[in-house]
């Protein structure tokens, strides 16, 4: 599987490469049984690359981020297999005080809930000059100027007065923006945004989305975006990876994505989005519900909910309920989790295709 | 086409239902439910220490009603403290004199198995204690669901009340109330205790009740016409079990031992009656003398009996809540 | 419901039903005490809901959109007196429904229902299903319909399980066995057991996963048909209001800045706030370039409301005009401005002359698609 996608990455020296996920697994232990939150996940972030980890709840996508950033509580988590290359080291076996240097000074992290990141009882100077006295050794003094200097560039307006303040006396958008001041203030490598705008309001949302955009260019740090919401993964990102019960279904350029989905589930969520060209026609729908962590289907996890599954009648030949198809390269940097890209099945293929065309026409 | 699969199971949740039906269409599945006292029963078995609480309460309960008619002794009643003279022995498994057989040692010079006491004690302390619960738990539940679920003005008069009561020495209201209302039977002990018994409860509920008035599903009753009464007794209310049932289990022990208290002073029950808290009260004379048996077999009913409550009241609370896992 | 060409027109109303009002809203104003300190003195009101007039028409699904605080849920909330009214008047088929009391309050809730955002808080955790609906008919129950039997009651209640999609014999379960979009299917057939003409969906597909926003969607449309349902919609999402409504109603800080037939209003934004909602809107297609009109600020408190115009604060068009004065002092009126279109801004008129909407909110045609993948490109 590594190779699918390290090999589609073609040409690009290993130190091109910022972040390279192989074969993550990240179990929960729980009374129930096992969830296999992530179950083989494999990407890579190039150096000042933007990318979107794409899914619906529970699959997986917030728990790859927090296996990356090693913040998986363990137990009843368990990080069962895998490498996470970040600047020649695996993460994954870094000793724990190498890790939080890592943590917050070269990978930062921002969060859903702004409020419930922020410690309460500092002010928003003290928490980020905290990190910024962690990771870059300043004093006092220079510290608090840092952290000015941060709100400044995060676009808060008069930061000498807002960096006295406590959490609770600033807006969500204005929480967002600290967060995200905290996070750059160590000038990382790699920013993971996990959902940093499905709390906030529309007219926030994009003041927030336009401010990562622009500090993302200027910084050159790389991006890793996650998020269920494909409007702003349409507007933030270069490359997407679509997550589906912990596992990768598609991947591809945004553009190749959103635009010609090859994977039944992309298809099906990108045409149950409403909006105004469907009016007065029924939505289309994906039928059911992710499967139960407990009880994964045998085969394609997606297959219960497929329109596209077909049984076989030849012996031999896989089938969509009992086989679990591999991530396959379609070239370039795509991919897809679909039995329907197997060489065996053009013919299929080709009646797959067909509605994409008119599916295409009715947006 | 496979065979058609019939199954009518108990075991399914409507959530997995659809994931089934969604992988196995062929499967025809009919689904069936256990009623609430089915499931409250699953949920409460489970619980080992609930099921030995339970067993033990029940235990207890049952000789408090038919152990008096099996333990044959004369007294019933404690020997009034100027007839005590000398603490008696210990019991014969102990001494190794069973002549004549003391299965708790005996009580001063009565010469009599204080096993009668506690015996019929357990009558008197398990009504007060449980019934006074009952009584606290009903006004206390009432006073502070009203208080939480109309809150504004109601609320402030309502709780300003509770406050000054809780500032009054509860212990001596309790003694006065008790010279006023007769003194002597369990009956009045058992009011006044249930009587000033619910204040803290009142304020656990009315707090309860705040945040469960602000609940959408309390919203959707009010849009559906469902009236306030209703709304406070069928749809807040048991979201306040767990907690009513940890503050009831506390309260039970805490009035068999309060009882035994104001016994002690002369309020409470007649100190000839056998309550475990009169019989624990009159050994205390002869303590120094070494009867510890005296003290100990009254007491450890009382441990008893609070254990055996709690770890009830614990599976209960399991039992009684449709979230916990069957 | 209109056409796809209605919008460009620029005039003709996304007529929906028979045009005749189910439900008039006259002025309505619902104000939140604040207190303070120990004695709760009372300290100032929050505003949630400050004078909005306008008239839900039989038969249509009415957008309401707008960002949190706005007061477009307090607004439903009041109109089915689950919130205290401060002021106003809200008629339902002509008689105020914020002075019944009593059985007419009782009958009211009968005919006005609701269907909330939350699949998890709206259930009670401690009632299975049979009681979560059969709770309403037992409180409406009345010598004809008879559903303080039980047995009448139970076979309802099924009846309206499998109405939106359920199993009768899903009906002694409770609510935590089910999945989110099974909840909301309930909490759906509760307000629909009562056999309601008027429904206020709270955000009813703002807490689901988009592939069971679909489902949900669907349904509630499917219902408006089969059972002659109106609907008041509120949502934050413009892509549902857009794909559900027939007309939409814009707020900000309690009042109505914009109404129109949605085509209209997705074509020919007039209120300078509502172009700029729009254009934040993400859009799915990356080849769609909307020209962003990011807004500077947070929205004020409405405790604290700006005189004048509420937007005014915040207001890019305000700004490219050089700061008129009025905008600072005089409230703006909602007024007509012909197709059914209301807005209330000074400059409504004006926006079209000095920012083309088309270069506000206005996109790069991708190239070979028939038709576009944005509406907004469909229209300008």
């Amino acid at each position: 599987m590594t190779s699918v996608l390290a090999s589609a990455q073609g040409g690009t020296r290993a130190d091109d490469v910022v972040l390279d996920v192989r074969d993550l697994r990240t179990y929960f232990h729980v009374m129930d049984g096992t969830v296999r939150a992530v179950d083989g996940v494999d990407f890579q972030i190039r150096r000042s690359g933007r990318l979107a980890l794409v899914g619906e709840s529970g699959c997986g996508k917030s728990v790859t981020a927090l296996t990356i950033m090693r913040l998986i509580d363990q137990p009843p988590g368990e990080i069962a297999s895998g490498e996470v290359w970040f600047d020649g080291r695996d993460l994954l076996t870094l000793p724990a005080d190498q890790m939080r240097a890592v943590r917050g000074g070269e990978i930062a992290m921002i969060f859903q809930e702004p409020m419930t990141s922020l410690n309460p009882v500092l002010t928003v100077g003290d928490q980020i000059g905290e990190a910024v006295k962690l990771h870059q050794h300043l004093r006092d003094r220079e510290a608090f100027e840092a952290a000015v200097q941060a709100l400044r560039d995060v676009g808060v307006p008069a930061p000498e007065r807002r960096v006295k303040q406590y959490p609770h006396e600033l807006s969500g958008g204005m929480r967002q923006r600290v967060m995200i001041a905290m996070a750059l203030s160590c000038r990382p490598k790699l920013l993971i945004a996990d959902e940093p705008t499905t709390a906030l309001d529309v007219t926030i949302q994009r003041q927030i989305l336009e401010l990562i955009k622009e500090i993302q260019e200027r910084t050159g740090t790389a991006l890793l975006l996650i998020t269920h919401d494909l409007g702003v993964v349409a507007e933030t990102v270069d490359e997407v990876v679509v997550m589906y019960a912990g596992r990768i279904v598609e991947t591809g350029t945004v553009e190749e994505v959103l635009l010609e989905p090859r994977h039944p589930y992309t298809r099906g969520l990108l045409s149950s989005i409403p909006s105004r060209g469907k009016r007065g026609q029924r939505l289309s729908v994906i039928k059911g519900v992710v499967p139960n962590p407990f009880r994964m289907p045998p085969g394609c996890k997606f297959e219960p909910r497929c329109p596209y599954a077909w049984e076989t009648s030849v012996q031999g030949e896989p089938t969509c309920a009992q086989n679990e198809p591999e991530l396959l390269s379609l070239g370039d940097g795509r991919a897809s989790r679909c039995w329907l890209h197997d060489p065996r099945f053009t013919g299929r293929l080709r009646d797959y295709e067909r509605p994409t065309a008119g599916a295409e026409e009715a947006r | 086409m496979a065979e058609r699969t019939v199954a009518v199971t108990a075991d399914l949740t409507p959530a997995e239902l659809e994931q089934l039906l969604l992988e196995r269409p062929d499967y025809e599945v009919q689904l069936e439910s256990l009623n609430q006292w089915q499931l409250a029963w699953r949920r409460f078995r489970r619980h080992r220490l609930a099921l030995a609480g339970a067993a033990l309460f029940l235990a207890l309960v049952a000789i408090a009603i038919i152990g008096p008619f099996f333990v044959h002794y004369d007294y019933y009643e404690i020997p009034h403290p100027d007839e005590l003279v000398y603490a008696g022995r210990p019991p014969s498994w102990i001494s190794g004199d069973w002549d004549p057989p003391l299965l708790m040692g005996e009580t001063a010079r009565l010469q009599r198995d204080i096993l009668g006491l506690v015996v019929n004690g357990a009558r008197l302390s398990l009504v007060i204690g449980v019934g006074a619960t009952i009584i606290s738990v009903v006004i206390g539940a009432v006073w502070g669901g009203v208080a939480g679920y109309f809150g504004g003005w109601l609320d402030s008069v309502m709780m300003r009340i509770v406050d000054s009561l809780l500032t009054l020495p509860i212990l001596f209201l309790i003694l006065v109330a008790g010279k006023f209302l007769g003194r002597g039977d369990w009956p009045s002990v058992m009011l006044i205790f249930g009587l000033f018994g619910w204040l803290g409860l009142s304020r656990l509920v009315r707090s309860l009740f705040l945040s469960l008035r602000e609940e959408d599903f309390v919203d959707a009753a009010r849009a559906v016409g469902v009236s306030d009464g209703r709304i406070i007794l069928r749809h807040i209310l048991p979201n306040t079990l767990s907690p009513i049932i940890v503050a009831a289990t506390l309260s039970v022990a805490g009035v068999i031992i309060g009882e035994a208290f104001v016994s002690f002073l002369g309020f409470g029950v007649d100190i000839t009656q056998p309550t475990w808290g009169n019989v624990l009260t009159s050994s205390l004379d002869f303590l120094q003398q070494g009867n510890w048996w005296w003290a100990f077999f009254p007491g450890f009913a009382i441990v008893l009996t609070v254990l055996g409550i709690n770890f009830m009241g614990d599976g209960l609370r399991d039992a009684l809540d449709p979230r916990a896992r069957i | 419901m209109s056409g796809p060409d209605g919008g460009a027109a620029g005039g003709g109303p996304g007529e929906a039903g028979n045009g005749v009002p189910i439900v008039e809203i006259e002025d309505l104003k619902t104000y939140f005490p604040i207190r303070t300190g120990i004695l709760r003195r009372l300290a100032g009101y929050v505003r949630a809901v400050d004078g909005v007039s306008f008239e839900i028409r039989r038969g249509e699904v009415f957008g309401l959109v707008g960002e949190s605080g706005c007061g477009k849920t307090t607004l439903g909330r009041t109109l089915l007196r689950l919130q205290r009214p401060t002021g106003g008047v809200a008629r339902l088929e002509g008689r105020n429904v914020l002075e019944f009391r009593g059985r007419d309050l009782r009958k009211m809730r009968r005919r006005m229902q609701i269907i909330f955002q939350d699949p998890v808080g709206s259930l009670n955790p401690r009632m299975p299903v049979s009681d979560i609906i059969g709770e309403g008919l037992l409180a409406q129950a009345d010598v004809e319909n008879r559903w303080g039997e039980r047995k009448v009651r139970d076979k309802r209640v099924g009846d309206y399980l499998e109405e939106v999609g359920l199993r009768r014999d899903y009906a002694r379960r409770y609510p935590h066995e089910f999945s989110g979009g099974q909840r909301q299917r309930i909490g759906i057939a509760r307000a629909l057991a009562l056999d309601p003409e008027f429904i206020f969906a709270d955000e009813p597909v703002s807490a689901l996963d988009v592939s069971i926003q679909s489902q949900i969607l669907n349904l509630l449309l499917d219902l408006r048909d089969r059972h002659d349902l109106t609907y008041l919609f509120v949502a934050h999402n413009l892509s549902v209001i857009q794909y559900i409504s027939d007309r939409v109603g814009v707020m900000y800080l309690g009042k109505l800045v914009e109404l129109s037939p949605v085509a209209e209003l997705y074509a020919n934004p007039r209120h300078p706030y509502t172009i700029a909602l729009l254009s934040a809107v993400p859009d799915p297609d990356p080849r769609v370039r909307k020209k962003r009109i990011v807004l500077t600020g947070d929205v004020p408190s409405p405790a604290a409301p700006p005189p004048g115009c509420r937007f005014h604060t915040r207001c890019w068009l305000r700004e490219q005009l050089g700061d008129p004065e009025e905008c600072a002092t005089i409230d703006p009126p909602f007024r007509e401005i012909g197709g059914g279109h209301r807005v209330a801004c000074h400059f409504a008129e004006r926006i079209r002359e000095e920012v083309s909407t088309a270069a506000v909110i206005g996109v790069e045609e991708p190239p070979g698609v028939p038709g576009g993948a944005d509406p907004i490109s469909q229209a300008s």
